[in-house]
């Protein structure tokens, strides 16, 4: 009990370090007074104009969508009762830029707040085809279903996003932008838009956890153990919703992280959700902070998308999770 | 099972000889091409064995080209282009190419600021022009580029006879004397140059009495900033104009992509911008470090078309640049 | 009856397109009797493009054929495995790295990148027993680094190279000549060819590792030429016609359907259907939506994906 207390300290002590990190180091050097000026006592120089309206926002970002990814994707595991369920095998993504596309042409917006409740929607329908997809044929959601769904709906939502977007003429610039997932040059209006739900979908998977235990035991147990399953089970959807499709409003696709923070936190402190949700969240924020320090050095003077990082690096972990679930069967 | 064995074998057999046979065919119908348009040389191959031209061998004049001597009609009329820089530099010519490409996609409309551009068919976009379309309009010369159409060139050149220039921008000077040679007016394209010679020689004797200005170019697009360096079209055009770029600018190469923290690389004496995104720059407008820019501050600010300064590429473009560079820099 | 609608989808692809060829001329001009007027669009233009198309077709439908029987699972197939994202990075690395590089040694880089792809699933998956979960979970995996890495190369590289190599991977058959038809054609054609001497080992090992070995076959062996074979058939094919999906699933599924487990009739049967659905959906690409060109492997998708959904919906425990 109380290692997992100091853990949990040791963890928000990383995060905290990462984002100083994260708004030390860049393409332009900073001095660490200018950083503590920016902070404390601003007064408009050049270098604490960055730090207060480039990187101390990517670095929020970061965090934010880290964190809400990784608890998005504990959520999906343990509704689906399913190591593998995550934002990205759901299609959240690819449906979220599907939706944004759509509604961009069609009432011809370019409105913000449109834009993220349609990454939303985008995002909820889905997940939920994807999870009714899977679950259809009476046994319960099985992974190679669940999968096969998320990999086909993953695709036929892709193809359907290109096949718009080259039928209203716009460029492979374009579409580059909605692949790419990246932390730079993000829209800071619409991450103030956004971050409200995502913050509410923190709280309200935090208040859920206790609750996930007992629906991770199985539906007939839980329901014996006088839980008010549906009404959970909706509960988690929403929260879901709130929070994959917000981080995909701000970020676009961002890989790997929901699949494989759950497994880490998991790794750390066992299959406690109770635990395990505050270790995901930061966990989350730690890594997608972590990838995205990185991206800014992988090339000299120039950035890449940190959403190759996270899947250079997430998709190994996939594979050795795949592994390690064979040989256990 | 001896039966069925043989009904096996038999019917190997049967697929086997199938397949031979769509071999043969395949190859008698393919043999015939192959020699046309052969894979090894392309280039030679292809030259010799221009179909539709069926010209005097008297009236051919030799234009060499990114790939070598070419033999063009002496005096083509039915004209394709390619891209914009050679729609451009045909019209200044005086001279109205029956098919061009959009920029984009397919269908749009030609860059506003080239006139007379009605009446010519469109073959699509610059990276996919539709080759159905183009033999559908029976040309006697093609104008691209090796670096956009390389790999159509061996079909193109059976249409018709093809002049290639190495690539756009840069080398407009180079591209827009070959393009005049193409069309039997190498004196007018001479003409062309000389004039456009003369002007920036005034310009440049007119920008020597006046303070000096440090020119900022850069593309705000939806996920980073592009900074057009030296070696751009516009980049040229600037330089043999003797204006002064920025410092952080004044180096060779295309482009340099920056992120919204090295927003001071974009500060300038005079800041030109344009895009094809219509958000990209409200975004970048709306950030305090781009307002904190003593450029900006002193609204010395201007947008400029993207039609000549980027995708024009030809002659008219170049004077159009030269127009806003009077404007922006000359009292 | 497969041989006959690919023949007429072929004769529909050289009739119809930009402007229309009436069919009596269109023949004429393929077999090279015809005027002038059509020559060039049907020889040059339409034909080449849509034989290329036929034989990526082919080649993706016969390696997802193998990968079926030799993994005993309905669901392998070269684009599931990561196959064909494989030998996707390894092309964009050339197109983008090295310009100028020959087009006829494409499939050599393909079958090469297809070929790490595929020993290094065999080396994570297939050694310790196959399982359809592990094996679409490492598929994924493959697929998404390849994917990083390409978007990787396409930041790095030049312009012009880039929005070629884009292109490219669209899966679209845009510009495909005869240039890309006859490197293609050998590695299809010799491919298939051996694979008919081994229709019997593919019958058996449908059955079971027992059988097998029981009728003298020696399993590692002849499982590792196939693979090669799988290997070979699927990169010649995304080299020339680029990322073309669900074409190496659906084609064999459909063969099983339609001409049963015996390989000898199963496998042509893939290749003809798999052809059959690539050249259709290019003319379809090219000719609905005209003046916008739709790559084929768009088309594809969005045609394999409700198949998909069907499969799953249908059966219900795979």
């Amino acid at each position: 009990m109380k290692y997992r207390w100091i853990g949990l300290i040791f963890l928000s002590a990383g995060v905290g370090f990462a984002l100083i990190a994260s708004i030390a180091f860049g393409v332009v050097q900073v001095s660490v007074s200018s950083i503590i000026n920016a902070l404390c006592s601003f007064d408009g120089a050049y270098d604490q104009l960055i730090i207060r309206s480039v990187r101390l926002p990517r670095a929020l970002i970061a965090a934010a969508v880290g964190g809400s990814l990784a608890v998005a994707g504990c959520l999906m595991q343990a509704l689906s009762r399913n190591g593998l369920a995550g934002p990205e095998i759901f299609g959240v993504n690819n449906g979220a830029a599907l939706a944004v596309v759509i509604v961009s042409i069609v009432l011809q917006s370019t409105s913000l707040s449109v834009f993220s409740w349609a990454a939303m929607a985008g995002a909820a329908i889905a997940g939920a085809t994807v999870f009714l997809l899977g679950s259809i044929g009476g046994h319960s959601l099985t992974p190679v279903k669940l999968i096969l769904a998320g990999a086909t709906i993953n695709l036929l939502f892709a193809s359907l996003t290109q096949g718009i977007l080259i039928l209203n003429e716009q460029s492979l610039d374009t579409m580059r932008f909605w692949l790419a997932g990246s932390l730079t040059g993000r829209d800071l209006q619409l991450f103030v838009q956004v971050v409200p739900y995502m913050l509410a979908g923190l709280a309200a998977a935090f208040f859920l956890s206790r609750h996930m235990n007992v629906i991770g035991l199985g539906e007939e147990l839980a329901q014996g153990l006088g839980q008010r399953v549906f009404f959970i089970k909706v509960l988690c959807i929403v929260v879901i919703v709130l929070l994959a499709g917000g981080a995909v409003a701000i970020a676009g696709p961002i890989a790997f992280i929901g699949l494989a923070v759950p497994h880490i936190a998991r790794f750390l402190i066992g299959s406690d959700y109770r635990w395990m949700i505050p270790y995901s969240a930061l966990l989350g924020a730690l890594l997608l902070l972590l990838a995205d320090i990185g991206a800014r050095f992988v090339l000299p003077a120039q950035e890449i998308p940190a959403g190759i990082v996270t899947a250079f690096f997430g998709a190994p972990f996939l594979i050795y999770l795949a592994q390690r679930r064979g040989r256990t069967k | 099972m001896l039966a069925s064995k043989q009904v096996h074998s038999l019917k190997r057999w049967g697929t086997l000889s199938l397949i031979a046979l769509v071999i043969l065919i395949l190859s008698a119908c393919g043999n015939g091409e192959s020699n046309k348009g052969n894979t090894e040389a392309p280039a030679a191959a292809v030259k010799e064995n221009t179909p539709a031209a069926t010209v005097e061998p008297s009236t051919e004049r030799t234009v060499k080209d990114a790939y070598g001597d070419v033999k063009v009609p002496a005096n083509p009329s039915k004209i394709v282009v390619l891209d914009i820089g050679a729609l451009d530099n045909l019209l200044e010519l005086g001279i109205k190419p029956i098919g061009a490409p959009s920029i984009l996609a397919a269908g749009d409309p030609y860059p506003a600021y080239l006139k007379g551009t009605e009446g010519i068919q469109n073959i699509g976009s610059v990276n996919e022009p539709n080759l159905e379309a183009i033999d559908a309009l029976k040309p006697d010369l093609i104008i691209g580029n090796k670096d956009t159409h390389d790999a159509i060139y061996s079909q193109l050149g059976q249409i018709a006879p093809t002049v290639f220039v190495e690539t756009l921008g840069v080398t407009w000077k180079n591209n827009l004397q070959l393009h005049a040679d193409a069309v039997n007016k190498s004196e007018e394209g001479k003409k062309l140059l000389d004039a456009y010679q003369a002007r920036i020689d005034q310009f440049k004797a007119d920008l020597a009495g006046q303070d000096v200005k440090k020119v900022s170019l850069f593309r705000p697009r939806a996920d980073k900033i592009q900074i057009y360096l030296k070696d751009t079209f516009a980049g040229t055009i600037m330089t043999d104009a003797g204006v002064q770029r920025v410092d952080s600018q004044n180096v060779e190469g295309f482009s340099k992509d920056v992120t919204e923290e090295q927003m001071t690389e974009l500060d300038g004496d005079v800041i030109l911008w344009f895009n094809r995104e219509p958000d990209a720059f409200a975004k970048l407008e709306k950030s305090p470090l781009w307002t904190s820019l003593p450029g900006v501050q002193s609204k010395q600010v201007k947008p400029v078309d993207w039609e000549y300064w980027m995708s024009g590429l030809g002659i008219q473009a170049v004077n159009k640049v030269v127009d806003d560079l009077h404007s922006f820099l000359l009292k | 009856m497969f041989l006959l609608l690919n023949i007429l989808v072929l004769l529909l692809s050289i009739v119809i397109g930009e402007r229309t060829v009436p069919a009596g001329e269109a023949l004429l001009a393929a077999v090279g009797l015809g005027g002038d007027e059509y020559a060039f669009t049907v020889r040059q233009l339409r034909l080449p493009r849509a034989l290329v198309g036929f034989l990526a077709g082919c080649g993706l439908a016969l390696s997802g054929s193998i990968l079926q029987i030799i993994t005993r699972n309905p669901l392998a197939s070269p684009g599931v495995i990561g196959l064909n994202s494989g030998a996707a990075a390894a092309v964009v690395a050339v197109l983008v790295l090295a310009p100028g590089f020959s087009m006829s040694r494409l499939p050599w880089i393909a079958f090469g990148g297809a070929l790490v792809t595929a020993l290094a699933i065999y080396q994570l998956s297939w050694k310790k027993g196959s399982s359809t979960e592990r094996m679409l979970l490492i598929g994924i995996g493959i697929s998404a680094m390849a994917g990083a890495l390409i978007t990787y190369l396409l930041t790095l590289g030049k312009i012009f190279r880039v929005s070629q190599a884009f292109t490219w991977m669209a899966g679209s058959l845009y510009g495909r000549t005869w240039e890309h038809f006859w490197p293609l054609l050998p590695w299809i054609l010799l491919l298939f060819a051996a694979l008919l001497f081994f229709t019997r080992h593919l019958d058996l090992l449908q059955l079971s590792d027992g059988a097998a070995v029981g009728m003298g076959i020696r399993l590692e062996w002849t499982r590792l030429i196939l693979l090669l074979f799988s290997v070979g058939l699927a990169g010649a094919a995304v080299s020339m016609a680029g990322t073309i999906a669900f074409v190496g699933l659906m084609a064999p599924h459909m063969a099983f359907h339609l001409a049963g487990t015996r390989s000898l009739r199963r496998l042509p049967v893939a290749g003809l259907i798999g052809g059959l659905i690539v050249m259709s959906a290019d003319l379809l690409g090219r000719t609905v939506f005209t003046p916008y060109e739709i790559p084929a492997g768009l088309i594809t998708a969005l045609i394999g994906a409700p198949y998909m959904i069907a499969l799953l919906i249908r059966r219900r425990a795979i």
